[in-house]
């Protein structure tokens, strides 16, 4: 008989659970075979203080110590975790807290992305307004359409970057109409404490042609108190073929800058 | 008696004459370019050919020109039969007189669609006359004054020493701007017109007829007195004027 075998029928056979011909043949076994009759001993003996033991109970001392160590444990572990206001109006009122300031974040965050929407929508309206700017500016077919770009420059644009400015000034400068160039003269006024616009003004006295643009010019730089400029109002005084109103207000201007 | 009833068949004659000279362009959209022409009226009308009529029959005077044809220097050829030529550069409509001082009297009749551009830089010549043009209109001249009738814009109009007079009518286009050096602006608008109209002068006063309300608009709450340019919204504002004499005045009146 194996070992393993013999020994689960050697349990089986002291806890007096095999049947009769079982027991019978473990009988004859234990009889016959000596090594199986030394494990039966060993087995009972094991069984029997493993009896013993579960029936073991812990002495009153050592129970009432532990209970009061529970006692203890339980107590302490109370007073660390309590996190409920006592009177219930605390507790209400820390619920309406959290909701006001659960509002006023969610507030916040929306106002925030409606600030960064509103703005996103100006820059929109500036690009826009850039656009059809540039593009009237530069409708070589009407006259009438390059003034009304340069008008929008002169009602809309709040501070004109490098690209209007130099949309305007080469309007100023070089287009062919009176009128356009103007209107354009007046836009760059309006941005004149730009320091770009400013040198550009300055840079067109000395080019420009046209009589009516001059005089303004002429009477721009007086505004502005530019002084640089005295030097070519000495030049256009004394210029063949300069209109003579150019030329008075050349003077003028003169007078008026030292 | 006798002398009395020939000048008076002369008259008519010369009268059929005069309306018999007559020049026509299929043109309705486009651009019409008249430089340098001394002696000129437009007008606006609804058709869709451009007309060009000679009120002066003076050239036809000459017996000794018969058969031959007008060149001058510009390389320019009278193709009309008016003492103009009318040249269609790239779908733009290019007209110049062929002599250099006066000239014919013309009138040309312009179809609504049509965008009028008028230069002139000569001291010769008279007045240029604008009526009932609802298109766009494009004026420059040195020495010439401008008269506008009834017309709409949008026009921009410029001259150094003429006089700029003018009636507008009611359904302005934007924009209008109007410039002299040394000439007066005189402006007449209906008193119903929306406008943001700006004037300004330099050397001369502006006048504004007491009925056009006026709401001066001023920087910052603050009047700046060596200003010289006056802002004025009409009837709430609406179409841009501009309206600038260096050294006249500025006149803004109802019509």
């Amino acid at each position: 008989m194996e070992k393993e075998k013999l020994e689960s029928l050697l349990i089986d056979f002291i806890d007096g659970k095999l049947s009769e011909e079982e027991r019978k043949n473990v009988e004859q076994e234990l009889v016959r075979n000596a090594e199986a009759f030394t494990l039966y001993e060993q087995l009972k003996e094991v069984i029997q203080a493993m009896n013993n033991a579960a029936r073991l109970e812990p002495s009153a001392h050592l129970k009432v110590a532990f209970d009061k160590m529970l006692q203890e444990e339980m107590g302490n572990q109370k007073t660390g975790k309590t996190v409920f206001f006592r009177p219930a109006f605390y507790r209400v009122a820390a619920a309406v807290l959290l909701l006001v300031l659960g509002g006023g974040i969610g507030f916040w965050i929306s106002k925030q992305q409606q600030q960064a929407q509103q703005m996103a929508e100006l820059q929109r309206e500036m690009n826009h307004t850039k656009q059809l700017l540039i593009g009237l500016l530069d409708n070589q077919n009407s006259a009438s359409q390059r003034v009304a770009g340069a008008t929008v420059a002169y009602k809309s644009v709040v501070k004109a970057d490098d690209e209007i400015v130099n949309a305007l000034v080469k309007a100023m400068n070089d287009d062919p109409n009176t009128n356009v160039r103007m209107a354009a003269l007046e836009a760059l006024r309006k941005f004149q404490h730009q320091p770009y616009v400013r040198k550009m003004l300055v840079a067109s006295l000395s080019t420009q042609k046209d009589p009516m643009v001059q005089i303004a010019l002429i009477r721009l730089m007086v505004e502005m108190k530019e002084k640089g400029v005295t030097e070519e109002l000495q030049r256009i005084t004394t210029e063949e073929g300069v209109l003579p109103a150019v030329k008075d207000e050349a003077h003028i201007g003169l007078m008026r800058l030292s | 008696m006798r002398k009395i009833m020939t000048t008076i068949a002369l008259v008519v004659t010369t009268l059929g004459y005069i309306q018999a000279q007559e020049f026509k362009l299929a043109k309705s959209t486009g651009r019409l370019e008249i430089k340098e022409v001394n002696n000129v009226d437009i007008e606006g009308y609804s058709g869709n050919e451009i007309i060009f009529t000679s009120r002066s029959g003076k050239r036809d005077a000459d017996d000794r020109a018969k058969g031959l044809r007008a060149i001058n220097a510009l390389g320019l050829e009278d193709n009309t039969g008016l003492g103009l030529s009318v040249v269609d550069k790239n779908g733009v409509i290019e007209v110049q007189q062929m002599k250099r001082m006066d000239g014919p009297d013309i009138t040309i009749k312009v179809p609504k669609g049509v965008t009028v551009s008028y230069t002139h830089t000569s001291p010769h010549g008279s007045e240029v006359n604008i009526k009932d043009v609802e298109g766009e209109i494009e004026i420059s001249t040195v020495h010439n004054g401008i008269n506008l009738t009834n017309v709409t814009g949008p026009m921009t109009i410029n001259t150094v020493h003429g006089n700029i007079e003018g009636s507008l009518s009611a359904n302005l286009k934007n924009p209008i701007s109007i410039v002299s050096v040394h000439g007066h602006v005189d402006l007449a608008l209906p008193t119903t017109v929306k406008a943001s109209v700006k004037m300004s002068t330099v050397y001369g006063e502006i006048f504004v007829d007491p009925e056009f309300k006026v709401d001066a608009t001023t920087a910052g709450g603050l009047n700046k007195y060596s200003s010289d340019t006056v802002t004025a919204k009409i009837n709430g504002g609406g179409v841009d004027i501009t309206l600038s004499s260096t050294h006249n005045n500025v006149y803004l009146r109802k019509k």
